[in-house]
């Protein structure tokens, strides 16, 4: 046998020649033979280690069971006779631990997770309450063989589900049980074929350890040389400039699971370099890649160049590019390295990236992984039940941070957008152009701050502006906007505190507001008049005199930043 | 009335379902004449439910019918429709048509 070809015993207790059949034949790496065993004998099977199919030097062993059929009290329930969830659970964990007889037998074994048929409603709106609920009770067996599988290091549970929401409408079809005791449809095994492969490509170490990215048009939308970097498309309130966060965001992901990031993209160097580090919407720095080659040379040339830097061989690579010359190219002069087929619409990015099953890799101390895993899971839910006692809490639990500054030419853009799109927390519904604003802003009496909001959940990015216009000892506010992606974080509050803070440092008397209503900005009104500000409801007018601090939201971090090259630049 | 042509469409997407199931010696032509399952058929029973099964959800989506095709493996004893796709689709687009008229 070809050594890049994998043995695999499949017991079940239904019919899995079909899924044999797409195993076997399918052509992607690692080839795989199947050896099925006769079906409806998987006690059997699991207890008895002198059989045949257990002889040889077989790689891996899948076990496919349905619960009813090998969980007796699983079996009652589905006819509505409930047993104790102790009494199942039980009889998981005997079954579980069958199972666990196999690890000495073969080097890995694959259990996909128990599901029922998605016509099979259960107690309908009932199904999802413990001690009573089918589908609840089955989450809570598959936890449990998860559970147990912890006790071994080369048992692997897959997620069945998964496969049978991808296969929609026909993964389940009783005329297939009636002819032939085939328990899903073709989409089905066609899905558990591929997370098998890429499972064994995992075990075996063959899973990606390095994705090489372009830039343009990749990490962000344009081409950064044309533009310039303050109009590449990145963040702001537009579903491309979010697309491109977004995927940022995953690609950052990646390096949680261990995964090194690197670039190869034909650029100027100091072009893209400089848009790495100065957009205020780039996600990934420059920190956050192990290596780059941005030149004009070809691409294939710069990936081997750069993973021969990194000690990586290039089984280990995937390319991401949007043209798809450049992936056609790198395919044909590097086979070994992975190139997906890249999506043209960037709000596909992150679910093509995340849909990639090449990166599937256990650890080598996996047990230890998961276990971590289910430690830290375990402590965040503790830590978000907490949470919800009081709003304070959550938002200390939060950890939010509030960065402000001037508006320059990094922020601008982001700032007119917001300016241009805010509705609901909009004081005065002000629409100004970008050189509008900077000309506004600009004006020695006139001040205006973003606000970027991050928490440990995440950046929000530039979600905030307030602006204050100074006429006599009298600060009058603007513009006060929040996107409504914060609302609700006392980074309203946190505003209000940096304006008055301002006020109060020029030596004014009060600070005034005016609500100008709009058919969408009754939030902003219901804010403010909570606010602490005096209301002249006649006028819609708010008044704070500057004798009384306007205090600072307890847990948020405020930070200032000053950069006054960026004013100085401001168009 | 039955388009022939787009029952021997939906069989030949059949085809193209089962020919990934079956080792590379045994798949299926995607020909009028191929023989399918009994005397010279190379199908097995299994083969036959994959191929039955697969046709009837290819009808549904070809036509919108829902169709049973094969209640009983014995019923082939005395006709069997599933020799070659040529019988099947004869087969089939009677059985539509009538199904139709209902």
């Amino acid at each position: 046998m070809n050594k890049q070809q994998f043995r695999c015993v499949l017991i079940s207790d239904f019919n899995v020649d079909v899924f044999s059949g797409y195993l076997s034949n399918d052509e992607g790496f690692p080839l795989v033979e199947t050896l099925v065993s006769p079906f409806g004998q998987v006690a059997q099977l699991l207890m008895q280690e002198d059989l045949d199919c257990w002889k040889g030097d077989s790689d891996c062993a899948l076990i496919w069971t349905r619960p009813e059929a090998v969980i007796q009290s699983f079996n009652d329930m589905l006819a509505y006779n409930i047993p104790s969830l102790k009494e199942i659970l039980s009889e998981v964990d005997q079954f579980a631990h069958l199972l666990l007889n196999v690890c000495g037998r073969v080097p890995f074994v694959f259990v996909p997770t128990w599901t029922i048929p998605t016509f099979h409603r259960g107690f309908g709106m009932l199904d999802m309450k413990k001690d009573i609920g089918i589908a609840n009770t089955l989450m809570q067996m598959n936890l449990q063989l998860a559970e147990v599988f912890t006790k071994s290091s080369n048992i692997y549970l897959m997620d069945a589900q998964k496969w049978i929401n991808t296969a929609g409408k026909y993964a389940f079809n009783p005329r297939l049980w009636y002819r032939g005791k085939v328990a899903f449809g073709n989409e089905v095994y066609k899905e558990a074929v591929k997370d098998l492969k890429a499972a064994l490509s995992g075990v075996k170490g063959y899973a990606k350890k390095l994705v090489i990215l372009d830039l343009d048009n990749t990490l962000w939308g344009g081409v950064v040389g044309d533009l310039g970097w303050e109009n590449i498309a990145l963040g702001g309130h537009d579903p491309i400039g979010e697309a491109y966060v977004d995927f940022q965001f995953t690609l950052k992901s990646l390096t949680n699971r261990g995964i090194l990031l690197g670039i190869v993209s034909k650029n100027e160097e100091s072009v893209a370099l400089e848009a790495i580090s100065k957009h205020p919407e780039m996600v990934l720095t420059l920190q956050d890649f192990a290596g780059y080659r941005i030149n004009w040379e070809d691409k294939a040339k710069n990936i081997v160049d750069l993973v021969s830097d990194l000690n990586f061989g290039l089984q280990s690579v995937v390319f991401i590019d949007d043209n798809p010359r450049e992936r056609s190219r790198v395919s044909e002069a590097l086979s070994e390295v992975f190139v997906p087929e890249w999506p043209e619409d960037c709000m596909l990015y992150k679910s093509t990236l995340l849909n990639l099953r090449c990166f599937d890799a256990p650890s080598i101390s996996k047990e230890d992984t998961e276990r971590t895993k289910m430690y830290l899971s375990e402590q965040q839910r503790k830590d978000l039940k907490k949470s919800f006692s009081s709003l304070d809490e959550w938002l200390k639990g939060l950890e939010i941070k509030v960065t402000f500054e001037e508006i320059c030419d990094a922020n601008l853009h982001r700032a007119a957008q917001l300016l241009n799109k805010t509705n609901q927390m909009n004081l005065r519904t002000r629409r100004m152009s970008k050189t509008e604003l900077a000309e506004w802003a600009n004006r020695d009496d006139h001040k205006l701050w973003t606000f970027r909001v991050s928490d440990k959940l995440g950046d929000s990015g530039l979600t905030g502006i307030i602006s204050l216009e100074v006429k006599n000892k009298q600060g009058l506010i603007t513009d006060f906007i929040l996107s409504c992606r914060v609302i609700g974080r006392k980074v309203e509050e946190t505003m209000l505190f940096t304006a008055i803070k301002y006020a109060k440092s020029l030596g004014l008397d009060e600070i005034v507001a005016e609500y100008v209503p709009t058919p969408k900005n009754k939030p902003c009104l219901e804010f403010w008049k909570k606010s602490g500000f005096r209301f002249d409801e006649k006028n819609n007018i708010f008044t704070w005199g500057l004798k009384n601090d306007f205090p600072l939201p307890k847990y948020i971090k405020i930070i200032h930043t000053e950069k006054d090259d960026k004013k100085k630049h401001c168009v | 009335m039955i388009d022939n042509d787009r029952v021997m469409h939906s069989i030949f997407g059949a085809i193209d379902e089962i020919n990934g199931q079956l080792p590379k010696g045994e798949r299926l032509e995607k020909s009028i004449n191929t023989a399918l399952f009994g005397n010279h058929g190379s199908l097995d029973s299994l083969g036959l439910v994959s191929l039955v099964t697969t046709v009837e959800q290819k009808i549904e989506e070809n036509f919108g019918m829902t169709v049973t095709i094969l209640e009983k493996m014995e019923d082939l004893e005395n006709e069997n429709p599933f020799e070659t796709v040529k019988s099947l689709t004869e087969y089939l687009s009677s059985f539509l048509e009538n199904k139709s008229n209902e």
